[in-house]
């Protein structure tokens, strides 16, 4: 288990660093000289060189691509071309957030995806299941910035129960997480509780839900204990897969929500051309992409017996002999 | 004479989907006694599992029905029973081997603990130790070491996931065992194995037994009596030797006969029965078997026939309206006496 | 199934109607809770039920973008003018009618030979830090900014409204002598530009630019306290300052990328104000009673701009290197609608490339009144019966793309088949000012000083810095310098409408379109808000 947590970890260098070749690619070849975005538009040559010496953007990409990566290597993440201020200072300021609301989001989309997704499967084509079907497409098929901003409007601005946006001086209450929370679960909550729907109706249609019912179970019984682990299983893939999206879609929560995180950072770094900020912004959402997508591959080996046995079973045989 | 444990009287079930309705059991009469097995024997869609399924009262949800008809299982009628009553029942009472080993057990649980819940559900006032003990004794019984508790389905074989199947049937020691075509899925060496072994469990644990299967062969060395199936209903029935000794049969029987290779005769080819089971949405008028019989009258496509006896011996044709004794639709066999 | 369908529609009706309601909700509404919300924090709530006799001295002040340096001179546009206005002081500050006040200056005199001008300071100014401001201050800030200091050499981008500075002499504590090498009309109007603040030199010098820039220090209204990169900016009232302790005490300006987003923010009261608001929010403003529109026409333009390719080493446009195309695309244009759809009509239209407010403008007529005959006939006199095809370019912006539509359809009315090529910003300056590989753009500018010579100097002369249309007309040069170093005010403004009749109706550089205005939005009950066309809100003015 050791071995395969440290190969899958190992894996997931090349792929960061191939992330990172392609962002400063990117950044790179777009368009735009950096040291006149820095500057302004009326600055003098002079200056400009000065800048453009300063930064080593005369060098050539290969050079400067290897020393960022050396740069990685020690830690380094950069100074910010725009704020010079470091970058993994930034960062650490605002990965809280981001990884909080991350929690949040799928905190909601567990406790209200699944048991939603098993209510409408085991009252199958009942009110309660069209209803939830229903919303569930509508919440997949509305954009995320959209409907943020109809839940302001209703919430905030008609209703004056939450508060539309992160405050600028006061303490950040629950109450300013809620709408966040919701945009950005609401995507992947619906597309939970149809995960969870069509596996639990698969499964509560197979033999060995039969099987169990003949013995006597009741339904809870033979939902929550038989059912429920087998329904889940593709289940926690979708949280793996869905990761992105949902850090996708954190990026423009903050934005609309003004939350101090890692994807409003992203943007703005993006939007000034400041290379290095935005390739520390890349480099953390990939790095939680990456280890969020082991931890789902390692919690699907333990509900999932027959993997547990492939990488467990050396450890279980040295323990019963 | 046994007792009788189960008897079912003029059953019908239906299904219903969202443009049509099934009409799997049509007025369908059996009856089981205490100690017996009984095979139960037709071609797949005569609705043989939906039999055992109502008598477990475990149709699929909003789509199966019992549309007429009664159950008695001792003395409680099933139709009737409750959904928390029929819990009880199912497990203890009466317990079903399904048909498909692979997909029969919880691939997420280790057997031990799927045999053990079936007496956690019914035995309430077990210690965990004695269930634990008496899971490693069904074990045993079936053949397989106690160790194997500890797996999980996909590292059993079909054969000892099938003995694992049966384990779990008769963990409470029910009163009737229904059997799914048990064997199957398995391999025939194994097959053996297995039908000996639950001819000795059920022997041994005097629990009476309905066997379904398509398998003539499986039928005879396993079986005391034996009802024929055909679209919903029991068309012949008799004990062993009614059945394969006897000289009068059902035009169906017959065909399924020709349809086993049968070694002592030089033929040159099976005789198999000719067309296909009728569609159950629209079974034909008279009796459901004339499109496909030999020897169809044109009262056959008229009315359906009554079921004529001799002893034991039932056969439900026309042709026999004579030799046997022909008794109305109304006679119910379990209440004369 | 047909009970199921029902209950699919009925539910799809409720929630629509949710919708509905949650859209419509912000004209009908309950006002949100006394323009205070959680957001001021625990203190505002407690004094809730005092809330007439407690006024509130914080303000919370919404920005689109963030600024990228605080240091005075070192970033230029309408933000960081804002930033400036509450950190920095001027020597002086031009008056809406174009006379100039005294502000760190007590008075000045300008030299007979108008090369030297005298300052008297004031004695009571300090800065943010509490040291006093003097001579060798002032001598400091126009050498850095002017890139007069050995470790400074490029100066900031106030720069280009020092020209032909020379030096500051300082003759004692509180009097300087600012020398100019030439003779410069707009002097005293680029000394006011609000880039150009003064700067205190220890504290400068002791930390180095870089540092400086985290903990910037002036003398204005407001003293910095902190700085979240893309996030927020916080300001306190500098209770030493020398025009009046401000009113709104504790500052904090944040930025906010989503406009939708900040404009609900204001209307729950999470903000108190937010500028450079579109237009098209002015109705949602004006339906809620709580909040205020303010707006003023802006000196920023908009235009059509050609590469034209006159006399310079960069091939022009394949068409529009043929004035009489250019000329066809004037007729063509119809200014009125391209106003209407960028600035739902509040802007105003514009026949010249100077800025009406500015020093050195006249009247000048439209050159190419829209009259689609001509426009044809001038396609077919340079052999283009049949029109042709080209890409507009624009940025992603409003501003550049709302017009850029508007006019790819009155362009198809004489036959020229324009394809929308919308750009990222960087890509669109270096398009536009350094590899002129376009055809037809939309061009936006913005000049803070209210003098001609600013933005003609910058996008006309031979060389400029802003030379959008790739031209160099010895004609308009010589025009441009005689202007700007003639002081009689109608010899300037004769010399100025000679050059825009060269730029306009000679050669038709580019279509002046329509003026922008300057916009924000803020709670009813702030006091003394104006909006201004510089865009320096004056918040130290305000008051709850």
């Amino acid at each position: 288990m050791v071995r395969y947590i440290l190969k899958r970890l190992i894996i997931m260098i090349p792929i960061i660093v191939g992330i990172t070749l392609i962002v400063f690619a990117i950044l790179n070849y777009t368009p735009g000289d950096a040291a006149t975005l820095i500057l302004g538009f009326d600055a003098t040559e002079a200056s400009l060189d000065a800048l453009r010496a300063k930064l080593k953007l005369d060098d050539p990409f290969m050079v400067r691509y290897v020393r960022y990566l050396v740069g990685l290597l020690k830690g380094d993440l950069g100074i910010s071309w725009r704020h010079n201020t470091p970058v993994a200072a930034e960062l650490m300021n605002r990965i809280p957030n981001t990884l909080g609301l991350a929690a949040y989001a799928v905190t909601v989309m567990l406790i209200l995806g699944i048991p939603m997704g098993i209510i409408s499967a085991v009252r199958q084509y009942s009110l309660l299941d069209h209803t939830t079907l229903f919303i569930a497409l509508l919440m997949t098929s509305i954009p995320t910035f959209w409907l943020a901003l109809m839940m302001m409007l209703k919430f905030s601005l008609e209703l004056g129960i939450l508060p539309a946006t992160m405050p600028t001086s006061a303490a950040i209450t629950w109450k300013h997480w809620v709408l966040p929370t919701f945009m950005c679960s609401a995507n992947l909550t619906a597309s939970t509780v149809r995960t969870t729907r069509s596996n639990m109706l698969e499964v509560i249609r197979s033999d060995y839900i039969r099987t169990a019912k003949s013995k006597g179970a009741g339904q809870f019984r033979v939902i929550m204990y038989h059912a429920l682990r087998n329904a889940l299983m593709p289940v926690v893939t979708i949280v793996g897969i869905n990761f992105n999206v949902l850090m996708g879609g954190a990026v423009i929560t903050e934005q609309v929500f003004n939350i101090s995180g890692v994807g409003n950072l992203l943007i703005s770094s993006v939007r000034t051309k400041d290379a290095p900020m935005a390739m520390g912004c890349i480099i953390f959402i990939a790095t939680v992409i990456g280890i969020v997508n082991l931890l789902v591959d390692l919690l699907y080996v333990f509900i999932n017996p027959r993997l547990k046995s492939m990488y467990v079973r050396n450890n279980a045989a040295k323990e019963e002999s | 004479m046994y007792d009788k444990l189960l008897e079912i009287n003029n059953l019908h079930v239906n299904y219903k989907t969202a443009d049509d309705v099934v009409y799997a059991v049509n007025g369908l009469n059996l009856s089981v006694r205490k100690g017996e097995t009984l095979g139960l024997v037709g071609e797949t869609g005569s609705g043989k599992t939906t039999v055992a399924l109502s008598i477990l009262k475990l149709l699929p949800e909003k789509i199966g029905f019992i549309s007429n008809g009664r159950i008695w299982f001792e003395s409680v009628d099933i139709t009737k029973t409750s959904e928390k009553e029929m819990r009880r029942v199912r497990g203890e009472q009466i317990s079903m081997i399904f048909q498909d080993p692979m997909t029969s057990l919880n691939p997420t649980i280790r057997v031990g603990e799927q045999i053990a819940e079936n007496l956690l559900l019914h035995k309430k006032d077990m210690t965990k130790k004695q269930i634990s003990d008496r899971v490693d004794e069904i074990l045993r019984l079936v053949g397989l070491t106690k160790e194997k508790k500890n797996d999980f389905p996909h590292q059993l074989s079909g054969g000892m996931k099938q003995r694992v199947v049966i384990a779990l049937a008769l963990a409470c020691e029910p009163k009737l065992l229904l059997a799914d075509e048990p064997t199957t899925a398995l391999d025939v060496t194994i097959q053996a194995q297995v039908l000996s072994m639950m001819h000795k469990l059920k022997e041994k644990l005097d629990t009476s037994m309905i066997l379904i299967t398509h398998d003539l062969g499986v039928v005879a060395n396993n079986c005391d009596r034996v009802a024929i199936m055909y679209a919903g209903q029991i068309i012949e029935e008799g004990n062993i030797r009614d059945i394969f000794t006897a000289k009068h049969h059902h035009p169906y029987t017959l065909g399924l006969f020709g349809s086993i290779p049968d070694m002592s005769k030089k033929t040159r080819r099976l005789a198999p029965i000719d067309g296909m089971m009728p569609d159950p949405t629209n079974l034909p008028d008279g009796c459901h078997f004339w499109p496909r019989c030999t020897d169809r009258m044109d009262v056959c496509k008229m009315c359906e026939p009554n079921p004529c006896y001799k002893d034991t011996h039932m056969i439900k044709c026309h042709l026999y309206k004579d030799l046997y004794n022909e008794r109305g639709k109304d006679y119910i066999v379990g209440k004369d006496e | 199934m047909s009970r199921k369908t029902l209950s699919i529609i009925s539910l799809s009706l409720i929630i629509l109607m949710m919708f509905v309601t949650a859209c419509s909700s912000n004209q009908t509404a309950a006002p949100p809770q006394d323009g205070s919300s959680n957001e001021q924090g625990q203190e505002t709530n407690n004094n809730d039920s005092k809330e007439e006799t407690v006024k509130r001295t914080d303000l919370v002040f919404g920005i689109p973008q963030d600024p990228q340096f605080l240091t005075a001179g070192r970033s230029n546009g309408q933000i960081p003018n804002i930033m400036q206005t509450q950190l920095y002081n001027n020597l002086l500050r031009t008056n809406p009618d174009g006379s100039y006040s005294p502000e760190l200056a007590k008075n000045w005199e300008v030299s007979d030979d108008n090369l030297t001008y005298t300052f008297y300071l004031r004695d009571d100014v300090l800065f943010h830090d509490g040291s006093k401001m003097t001579s060798k201050d002032v001598a400091f800030s126009f050498d850095y900014h002017a890139g007069k200091l050995a470790d400074y050499p490029s100066g900031t981008q106030a720069r280009s409204f020092l020209n032909f500075y020379e030096e500051t002499e300082i003759i004692d504590e509180y009097t300087v002598k600012i020398h100019y090498s030439k003779v410069y009309g707009p002097t005293l109007s680029c000394l006011s530009d609000i880039i150009l603040g003064i700067l205190p030199e220890d504290a400068f010098l002791s930390t180095g630019q870089d540092e400086f820039e985290k903990h910037p220090i002036g003398t204005g209204p407001y003293k910095f306290i902190s700085k979240v990169p893309g996030e927020t900016i916080k300001m306190q009232a500098n209770e030493d300052y020398f025009d009046g302790i401000p009113s709104i005490k504790d500052l904090t300006f944040s930025i906010r990328l989503d406009t939708d987003a900040a404009v609900i923010a204001l209307q729950t009261g999470e903000l108190d104000f937010v500028t450079n608001i579109a237009t098209s929010y002015k109705n949602t403003i004006d339906s809620d009673s709580n909040l205020k529109w303010f707006m003023t026409d802006s000196p920023g333009q908009g235009w059509v701009i050609f590469n034209t390719g006159i006399n310079t080493d960069k091939v022009g446009s394949k068409y529009f290197s043929d004035v009489r195309l250019r000329q066809a695309v004037a007729y063509a244009v119809d200014k009125e609608d391209i106003n209407i759809a960028s600035t739902d009509g509040y802007g105003k239209i514009i026949n010249s490339p100077i800025p009406n407010t500015f020093a050195g403008y006249t009247d000048v007529p439209d050159y190419y009144t829209r009259d689609l005959n001509k426009a044809e006939e001038l396609l077919i006199d340079a052999g283009y019966p049949n029109g042709f095809s080209v890409n507009l370019r624009c940025i992603t912006t409003p501003t550049y793309y709302k017009p850029a539509e508007t006019l790819i359809g009155q362009l198809a009315e004489i036959g020229i088949n324009a394809t929308l090529e919308v750009l990222e910003s960087g890509a669109y300056w270096t398009s536009i000012m350094t590899n002129y590989d376009y055809d037809i753009a939309i061009g936006n500018y913005t000049a803070t000083t209210p003098d001609a010579d600013i933005p003609l100097m910058q996008h006309y002369y031979t060389d400029a810095t802003l030379r959008y249309t790739n031209h160099s007309i010895k004609e308009l040069d010589d025009l441009l310098d005689k202007a700007r170093s003639e002081l009689d005010k109608s010899k300037r403004e004769e010399a100025y409408a000679k050059a825009v009749e060269v730029i306009l109706k000679d050669n038709c550089l580019v279509v002046p379109l329509y003026q922008f205005v300057v916009t924000g939005a803020g709670n009813a009950n702030l006091q003394n808000v104006n909006a201004s066309p510089y865009v320096d809100w004056k918040i130290s003015d305000w008051s709850w």
